[in-house]
């Protein structure tokens, strides 16, 4: 039981870089155009 | 194009065809799905045009570019663009209808971009100022999810808890654990509702922020104390509360965006430049430029500049953007012209008199905005906002003080707690934006676009349509009604050399009946009077007979009449009775011959007829039908219907309008028919009904729930059991508006 002490704030830190990437990747633009990006593939 | 033996139409498709082979772009004849427009001629100059530049020298511009019918449409566009020298990024769009250009000025500048673009058959505009995407909002929402789905984890491990018994240093690390996630979500995620409760106090007013900012707070604070103090939280529920509300939010922000997107386009414009004449000298530049006194000169295909007398030339002007009618007008030296007018034949040289905003087209724009500036109404749940939250205090407070009569304060204060929590309205809050945008996205996949939720929300409450006669009910543009082929070939040869709306009348009509076309020589446009020109060795010529008829005179007088007529739209009659089945009301307003109006009405199956009244006229109409307590539903194009689209509950511009009408109309309809009427109906009945019902539903819920917490039954796990059942219940119903719409059609 003694491991969730270490293991719980591991497992947030863990979440939380994630969380961090999408924060990135939302404030460059990643999402701002859901529509083109699979169509424009097709013709590549 | 492949294989086969080139032979071109025109020069246009010529140079269409070597831009396309030039840039070795020729695979795109192997993909394409529909057949590209043939090229035109571009209406106005860009070359006048300078946008900003960025700090490396380059420019960016966004354009719409009309036109782009399939995949392979976007792919030539976009890679013809970006195999031209000086292009240093292009791309296009084909959801939206908009380019994305970045370009060195120095090697290439505008005008020559946009002329290859017209080239190939696209005719590319400008864009007005647009909203970029609210990213911050897309941030909380992430935030508030990661922060929200942990502290449900760490709560679902603390509820286990009471049952199987649980090391108290361990609750003690979840619950620190599940406020550490909490705090930003509090303080950041949940900010916008703190952000419209102040301002809606500031203004003296109780919107639905307060009772949800209350809320947050309550159990943010609650959730610090308890922890402090090692007793239970409500952090789950708040963490649900707030990444529900926020994905609302987004929801309804992105469906709104895309409607005022496709607004936005639909209203773009070409650039308008203007040809002066200094002596000899003719330099292009752009409409600010001019000054009253100049002297312009405009020549088939351009927009009129400016309100300006004509001083020598004759022409023929399509006003239809001005008056609402289709048939272009003969001008001649002497006479006025108007800004924003489209010389479809002829040559004008013309004084300028007004610019900009002192043109009549100016003035009509600036009035249409002022009248646009509403502002908005408060919506249903804003309006029921204060009695809930006064309601949620007094009931609190009544339970505090029963509480700490009979039980003390260590039971009375986890009860008003409780009754705090759980009168929550998340999801009376939801009900509103989920059920909007599913409303506007159904009301958008048929055709009719919207600017705001509260508009589509009012168009369930019209009982009175008034419909413009021209491109509206009507397809704006003239047709052939009666004619011989032998007179429709004829004409057909002569009208071939003109770009005169009669002559695209008249070589549909033969396209159409299969015609072959005799090649006419020596055709001649004689601007503003018809065409002359021989025909199997004879000499003919094209004249306006009585009104609506145009006659070809050969040698010996008169030798057969074209009638020509705007017809009613296909689908013009079936709407009409579809809206009368509905139990509106259906009017006919036009500026045109009565005659003309009930010829138009009859076949429509409209009996209300008002013709022969001017633009203000047609407001005031509206402005008395709703004096008598009826609510109106106005649909036009032209600038001529500005005023009454205002004055009306709801008002509808059609697609092909001016684009002043666009910008001031509460919704579009976005195609080249009026039946998106009847889906926006349908979208907006089915919208409103849903909210109606989400919010007595999660009325039913709040007064149970409070009901309970009173009573000392709930706690935070009945909580955080209570609060997303009756949120999913609003968030189906929202969902299920799609089907209603298809079950009623």
């Amino acid at each position: 039981m003694d491991a969730i002490v270490l293991l719980l704030p591991l497992a947030l830190l863990l979440g939380g870089l994630f969380a961090v990437l999408f924060l990135l990747a939302a404030a460059r633009g990643q999402f701002d155009d859901l529509d083109d990006p699979p169509e424009r593939m097709l013709h590549d | 194009m492949e294989g086969a033996a080139d032979a071109f139409c025109c020069a246009g498709c010529e140079t269409a065809a070597a831009i396309i082979r030039g840039a070795g772009l020729e695979r795109y004849y192997q993909e394409r799905e529909a057949y590209a427009p043939r090229p035109g001629g571009l209406s106005a100059s860009w070359a006048g045009l300078t946008p900003d530049r960025a700090a490396d020298g380059s420019c960016e511009l966004r354009v719409a570019i009309d036109g782009l019918r399939c995949a392979s449409c976007v792919w030539v566009v976009e890679h013809v663009l970006q195999a031209t020298p000086g292009v240093t990024g292009a791309t296009v769009s084909y959801a939206t209808g908009r380019a994305w250009l970045r370009w060195d000025p120095d090697r290439v500048d505008l005008g020559a971009l946009a002329a290859r673009i017209g080239a190939l058959g696209y005719r590319p505009r400008l864009l007005g100022e647009e909203a970029r995407p609210d990213r911050t909002l897309l941030l909380r929402l992430g935030v508030a999810a990661f922060a929200a789905m942990n502290i449900m984890l760490l709560h679902a491990a603390i509820y286990a808890g009471w049952w199987s018994e649980m090391d108290p240093r361990f609750l003690a690390l979840f619950r620190w654990a599940a406020l550490v996630l909490a705090t930003p979500l509090a303080l950041w995620c949940a900010s916008p509702f703190f952000a419209g409760a102040f301002a809606a106090l500031r203004r003296g007013m109780l919107h639905m922020d307060v009772p949800l900012a209350l809320a947050v707070a309550i159990l943010y604070g609650h959730g610090v104390a308890a922890t402090l103090l090692r007793h239970e939280t409500y952090l789950d529920s708040l963490g649900m509360l707030v990444a529900l509300l926020l994905a609302g939010r987004f929801l309804e922000s992105r469906g709104r965006r895309r409607a005022a997107e496709a607004a936005v386009t639909l209203a773009a414009s070409a650039p308008v430049s203007a040809k002066r004449l200094t002596g000899e000298h003719l330099d292009i530049v752009p409409v600010a430029a001019l000054r009253a006194g100049d002297l312009i000169e405009v020549a088939t295909g351009d927009e009129v500049p400016a309100d300006a007398l004509v001083v020598h030339g004759r022409g023929a002007l399509r006003m239809a953007l001005v008056t609402g009618e289709a048939e272009p007008v003969a001008v001649g030296p002497g006479e006025r012209v108007l800004a924003g007018t489209v010389l479809v034949s002829g040559q004008l040289t013309a004084s300028v008199q007004a610019v900009g905003q002192g043109t009549l087209l100016g003035r009509m724009a600036a009035q249409l905005q002022a009248a646009a500036d509403r502002g908005t109404r408060p919506s249903s749940a804003d309006r029921i906002a204060p009695w809930f939250t006064a309601g949620t205090l007094i009931v609190a407070a009544i339970a505090f003080a029963g509480w700490l009569a009979f039980a003390g304060i260590g039971r009375a204060l986890p009860v008003t707690v409780a009754v705090l929590v759980v009168a929550c309205p998340c999801a009376l809050a939801l009900a509103q934006p989920l059920a909007a945008a599913a409303g506007l996205g159904a009301a958008a996949r048929r055709g009719l676009l919207f600017r705001s939720a509260d508009a589509l929300l009012e168009l369930r409450t019209v009982d009175t349509v008034a419909l413009d006669k021209t491109g509206t009910v009507t397809a704006g543009a003239l047709r052939v009604v009666e004619a011989s082929d032998e007179v429709l070939r004829i004409a057909a040869a002569l009208e071939r050399h003109s770009s005169h709306p009669i002559a695209r009348a008249v070589l549909a009509e033969t396209a159409a009946r299969g015609i072959p076309l005799p090649r006419a020589q020596a055709a001649q446009e004689q601007s503003g009077v018809g065409m002359d020109g021989i025909v199997d060795g004879r000499a003919w010529q094209l004249r306006a007979g009585d009104p609506g008829v145009v006659e070809l005179r050969g040698e010996r007088g008169v030798h057969g009449r074209i009638r020509l007529s705007d017809v009613v739209r296909a689908d013009a009659p079936a709407t009409v009775s579809a809206l009368r089945a509905r139990g509106l009301r259906v009017a006919l307003l036009t500026g045109d011959h009565p005659d003309v109006a009930a010829a138009i009405a009859r076949h429509a199956g409209i009996d209300e007829v008002v013709a022969r009244i001017d633009p203000e006229a047609k407001a005031a109409w509206v402005r008395r039908e709703r004096a008598l307590g009826r609510r109106v539903l106005f649909v036009g194009d032209g600038v001529n219907d500005g005023p009454a689209l205002a004055a009306a509950d709801v008002g509808i511009a059609m697609a092909g309008g001016a684009a002043s009408t666009v910008l001031v109309a509460d919704a579009v309809v976005s195609g080249e028919t009026i039946a998106p009427l009847l889906g926006g109906l349908r979208a907006a009945e089915a919208a409103a009904g849903t909210i109606v019902r989400s919010q007595r539903r999660s009325i039913a819920y709040n007064v149970l729930a409070v009901t309970a917490a009173v009573a000392g039954l709930v706690n935070p796990l009945v909580a955080a059991v209570l609060m997303p059942l009756s949120s999913g219940v609003v968030i189906w119903g929202a969902l299920r508006i799609e089907r209603l719409v298809r079950e009623v059609e």
